[in-house]
């Protein structure tokens, strides 16, 4: 009795060891070198051909995406509407945390690394950190005090960075929904700054608290023909200034409303990403949509147009509410402000995006982040859009899905709303030096008691790669994989054998798992 | 002593003699003949270039190698014979050799042995013809000729004089056999016209030539504007022929010797163009007047002027409707006159100082113009009466004013009873407001309901309320438009609820229990039942305001003869009485 027993311990013994080895062996066939998030992919629909996985989670309010010369990875978390501090996360090509960065004022919006330096767009400032960690503010006192900031930045082909700057207001009046954003409790006194002086249509905006004009602070009329002065730095525009001598200030395009993404393609010409408007405020204005430009230096029309035409269209009219106005008494230019090249649906808060390299497929077609509408800020009704990561081909102005999220539950929309583990609210896209596609997902933003909030440690950073996906990672050729997973199963099979077969006082020696587990 | 002078003499003359001699052989014999002497002999003596001439010598070293010469260039090199002979060769006299003698000669490499013979070329007789369809510099001329050797490069000058080199042409090339076939060749822009020219075409190996004259037209370019009224501010261009193909042209406003071309266009191959030369015309350009364009070819230099009369703008605008209401009157423009593809501004409401408020923007078409462009939405809260519209070209800059009459609502409220009971429930009509509008209805200034307008203006039997009890006499009712702020107002009449009161007995003594029954009275409301001043009951109306079978004892102590029961509604405040006697003996 007692030698059966010793009998079954050491086969339950050698049993037990095969199947930790045979765990190792395929762990490490699949396996990343970084910790495996939990988050699911299940419910995650990717373009055929791709696969997704979540690189890392439990991250607060990812914001925006750079890589260094090496491919680590830098990652901000923005602090946005109590997400978390702003810090920025610097991760290995592994996935492997390297050092953390802080000091920042949130919004962390933009990342940029160029010649050894990484380049951050926080509130108001852009900063740059040098590798020793050292920060230093290259511009301060940006007009980021209102609805949007500072938002993604750019070094171009000239060696300039560029700055996108949201406006304080949704559509150039201060009012109540400016309590919802947040800030109108605590500066009364803000309105937007014009890139260049303005003549104003007097057209003023009342409720049951006061009546406001545009350009100026809440509870102040305006008159027609009164003037707005403009100055630099100033909101709604994408500024350029020369980061080895930061001082001088150009406005390169202006009268937008948030761009947020910018980007070049091959050649080095640069686009960008604006949001249009918001229903909400005093002056409701019914949007055209998001829009994806060419910078080529312009007025393009905020807060009189959307998408190029202007919102004296009745399209633009909420039905049981007033027809929209000018606000302003002379457009600049002498030509009507820019059509964007391609447009996303109302609302879908367009973010960043990146021109795909040849390597991950779709050269030079566009992915672009949207990361979706908020109930109670951008429209106030349960319908979603955006959320999800879509291509664009310029060269048909087509728009596709690339990364959404299956439909559960009888509904769209993130994850948090369909109830399954899934993207929440893309809000950058960018390609890693070997081709990658890595996209920032802030989490779960809402609208609660009358404030925008943030659900703390619901971020993900996602990697998708080319392949078909098993498993939730990448395989570029399924058959290659189904090849290997028999040759897995037969190798387990036989090490079984082995291990069954082999004199009970020598076990197979470790070597030969090794030999096997690195061929 | 004279014989041996005369010796003397005759030897002195000698030794001059033979120092002249040996002076005049050293100075005159060719260095040539400091070789040793071999012969040569040559086949044939005259011949054309390109021809085949055979060699052949002898008295050169053995088997030395011998270089054969065509005046001081080496064509060929050949290896003598053993016994010193050069065997027969032969070579091509070459191109562009001159029509003269020539010298061939050969020369041991060794032994320095030379031996030479004459060659004399032969001028080629060639000829040529010449004819051109539009004979003008610049125009083709077609070259025919033959006589010139197979496939010769043959260059074409024009006016080659004796004291000129004339003006290149260009080159054309025989066929094989040494014939031009109607060849085309553009005249030289700079060769001069309205004369007789004479052309040379020289072979360039043959060095033959021919001459032939044709008479050449001059230039009578001409060039005609886009349009000869145009606007200032607008763009022109030019339109021409009989430039000189491919010349530059310059384009000037006014005098060409005062002033800098104002634009520059090029020729095409034929010497024309077509709406080249494009310029804006100043905005502060006199208007009404002949002025003048000069285009000039930069080769022609003839000089083309064109008259012309600037005009100012003579802008038209018309709208879509020229009255509306406040509202969903939509506006939109049309108009022509305007700067081509230039941004309008539409300002609306502007007078005195103020140029109004901008509320359109829109572009022209490439006429200047515009039809049903824009989409104006008439605002509440603007003026009744007469508008005026200021359309602005942001090029044009000149303002063209529309007027346009604005409407006012009259709208107007009907309640479904203007003199309703309190309790009852009364609905509300209306029209004249604006279209689409929310309405809110107020009672008394209480806001109590609201409506929508449809699509002309009107609400039916909306906000349905229930006459307040408690009052009575007028009350008032207001509906006024939430974006419009159009109002109407109306009054009502209240009608007070009489309720009637029946008692059992009008008569009887204290402490008897009497009956009462009651109507009129609001539905469901608690009424109080005093006898004089003193609560001696109460009861509920039915769901019609009555009531029955209600009872009370006739209070004690009271003295005989006459009394008043009230009947008291709590809600509507309405009261019913009768009259109550007790008997004096009580």
């Amino acid at each position: 009795m007692k030698i059966t027993s010793q009998k079954s311990k050491v086969k339950s013994f050698r049993f037990l060891l095969f199947l930790l080895v045979f765990a190792l062996f395929t762990l490490n066939f699949f396996s990343p070198a970084f910790a495996v998030s939990k988050v699911s992919t299940d419910n995650i629909s990717v373009a055929s051909g791709y696969s997704i996985k979540p690189i890392l989670d439990k991250l607060n309010g990812p914001s925006a995406l750079a890589f260094d010369d090496s491919g680590n990875i830098f990652l901000a978390e923005s602090g946005f509407a109590e997400a978390g501090g702003a810090k920025v996360l610097k991760i290995s090509p592994e996935g492997k945390a390297i050092s953390t960065l802080t000091g920042f004022d949130a919004p962390i919006n933009g990342l940029a690394f160029f010649k050894g330096k990484l380049y951050v767009s926080h509130r108001g400032k852009v900063s740059s950190v040098a590798s020793d960690g050292t920060i230093q503010d290259i511009i301060k006192g940006l007009p980021s005090d209102g609805d949007f900031s500072n938002n993604q930045i750019l070094i171009g082909t000239d060696k300039k960075l560029y700055i996108t700057q949201g406006t304080v207001t949704n559509a150039g009046i201060v009012g109540e929904d400016n309590l919802v954003t947040g800030w109108l409790r605590e500066n009364a006194d803000l309105a937007d700054v014009p890139c260049q002086s303005l003549s104003l249509n007097g057209v003023d905006f009342a409720s049951n608290q006061n009546t406001t004009g545009a350009f100026v602070p809440f509870g102040s009329t305006t008159n027609e023909g009164q003037q707005v002065k403009g100055s630099k730095p100033c909101n709604g525009s994408i500024m350029r200034i020369d980061p080895t001598n930061p001082k001088e200030i150009e406005v390169i395009a202006w009268g937008l409303r948030n761009p947020v993404g910018i980007g070049t393609d091959s050649k080095g010409k640069i686009y960008f990403t604006e949001q249009g408007f918001d229903l909400r405020g005093r002056r409701l204005i019914k949007s055209s949509g998001d829009n994806f430009y060419a910078l080529d230096g312009k007025w393009y029309g905020w807060p009189d147009y959307s998408a190029g035409q202007p919102i004296s269209l009745s399209k633009f009219k909420l039905a049981g509410t007033f027809q929209p106005q000018f606000v302003l008494q002379d457009h600049p230019g002498k030509e009507m402000p820019p059509s964007p090249l391609a447009q996303f649906k109302p609302y879908s808060r367009v973010a960043g995006f990146a021109f795909s390299p040849e390597k991950f497929g779709f050269k030079d077609q566009i992915f672009v982040a949207l990361s979706g509408s908020v109930k109670g800020l951008t429209d106030g009704s349960d319908k979603n859009s955006g959320f999800s990561v879509v291509r664009l081909d310029l060269k048909g102005r087509k728009i596709s899905d690339f990364i959404t999220n299956k439909k559960a539950n009888n509904k769209s929309g993130p994850a948090s709303t369909i109830g399954k583990s899934g993207i929440e609210r893309p809000t950058d896209v960018k390609f890693s030096p070997n081709g990658e596609m890595y996209v920032a997902d802030f989490g779960v933003l809402n609208v609660k008691d009358n404030t925008l909030k943030a659900k703390p440690e619901s971020g993900v950073l996602w990697k998708v790669s080319k392949g078909a996906s098993l498993f939730g990672f990448a395989v570029e050729n399924p058959l290659t994989v189904e090849v290997g997973l028999g040759i897995i199963v037969a190798g387990g099979l036989i090490l079984y054998f082995l291990f069954k077969k082999s004199p009970k006082n020598k076990p197979l020696k470790p070597r030969y798992f090794f030999f096997c587990w690195h061929n | 002593m004279r014989a041996v002078k005369g010796i003397i003499m005759l030897a002195r003359v000698f030794k001059i003699l033979i120092l002249k001699t040996l002076f005049f052989t050293l100075i005159f014999l060719p260095v040539n003949d400091l070789f040793a002497a071999g012969s040569l002999n040559s086949q044939p003596s005259f011949g054309k270039v390109n021809s085949k001439v055979n060699i052949s010598g002898n008295g050169f070293k053995g088997g030395e190698n011998v270089d054969v010469f065509f005046d001081q260039k080496k064509i060929k090199s050949a290896k003598s014979e053993g016994n010193g002979d050069l065997k027969e060769t032969s070579f091509e006299v070459p191109c562009s050799t001159p029509n003269q003698r020539h010298s061939i000669s050969a020369i041991g490499s060794s032994s320095k042995t030379k031996a030479e013979k004459s060659f004399f070329v032969q001028p080629i007789p060639v000829s040529i013809t010449v004819k051109a369809s539009d004979p003008k510099p610049g125009k083709d001329i077609e070259i025919s000729g033959r006589g010139f050797l197979s496939e010769e490069k043959v260059k074409i000058v024009f006016d080659k004089e004796a004291s000129s080199s004339g003006v290149p042409a260009g080159s054309i090339k025989t066929d094989k056999k040494g014939s031009l076939n109607s060849q085309k060749l553009p005249i030289p822009p700079d060769v001069k016209g309205e004369k007789v020219s004479r052309i040379t075409a020289i072979g360039d190996c043959s060095q033959s030539s021919a001459n032939s004259s044709i008479y050449l037209q001059g230039f009578y370019p001409n060039a005609s504007p886009s349009n000869y009224a145009p606007k200032v501010g607008t763009k022109i261009t030019f339109s021409g022929n009989g430039f000189i193909p491919g010349e530059k042209i310059g384009v000037f406003l006014g005098d060409p010797n005062n002033s800098k071309s104002v634009a520059n266009l090029k020729a095409d191959k034929n010497g024309t163009f077509k709406n080249l030369g494009e310029f804006k015309i100043p905005k502060d350009t006199i208007t009404g007047m002949k002025s003048s364009f000069t285009l000039i070819g930069e080769k022609s230099k003839k000089p083309v002027t064109i008259s012309l009369t600037f005009q100012d703008f003579n802008v038209s605008i018309t709208l879509s409707s020229y009255f509306g209401l406040p509202g969903n009157t939509i506006l939109r423009f049309s108009g022509n006159g305007f700067v081509p593809k230039e941004r309008v501004d539409v300002y609306f409401g502007g007078g005195g100082q103020g140029k109004g408020k901008l509320v359109n923007v829109f572009m022209t078409d490439d006429q200047g113009d515009f039809k049903n462009k824009g989409e104006f939405t008439l605002p509440f809260g603007i003026r009744a009466g007469e508008n005026v519209f200021n359309f602005v070209g942001r090029e044009s800059n000149k303002p063209q004013q529309a007027v346009f009459n604005v409407g006012a609502f009259t709208a107007n409220i009907v309640p479904s009873n203007f003199a309703p009971l309190p309790g009852n429930s009364i609905a509300f009509s209306g029209s004249g407001f604006p279209p689409n509008e929310p309405i809110q209805i107020y009672f008394n200034n209480q806001l109590v309901g609201s409506a929508f307008s449809d699509s002309k203006g009107s609400f039916k039997n909306s906000a349905k309320i229930q006459v307040p009890y408690g009052l009575g006499g007028q009350a008032q009712i207001k509906a006024v438009g939430s974006l419009s702020g159009t109002s109407a107002i109306q009054n009502l009449e209240l009608q007070a609820l009489r309720p009637s009161v029946t008692p059992s007995t009008f008569f009887g003594a204290p402490e008897s229990v009497v009956t009462i029954k009651g109507n009129s009275f609001a539905p469901n409301e608690h009424i109080i039942v005093k006898f004089d001043e003193v609560n001696v009951s109460e009861a509920q109306t039915d769901g019609k305001g009555n009531f029955d079978n209600v009872t009370f004892s006739v209070p004690s102590g009271l003295k005989g003869g006459e009394h008043t029961v009230n009947v008291s509604g709590d809600k509507s405040k309405a009261t019913g009485t009768f009259p109550f006697s007790i008997g004096e003996g009580g």
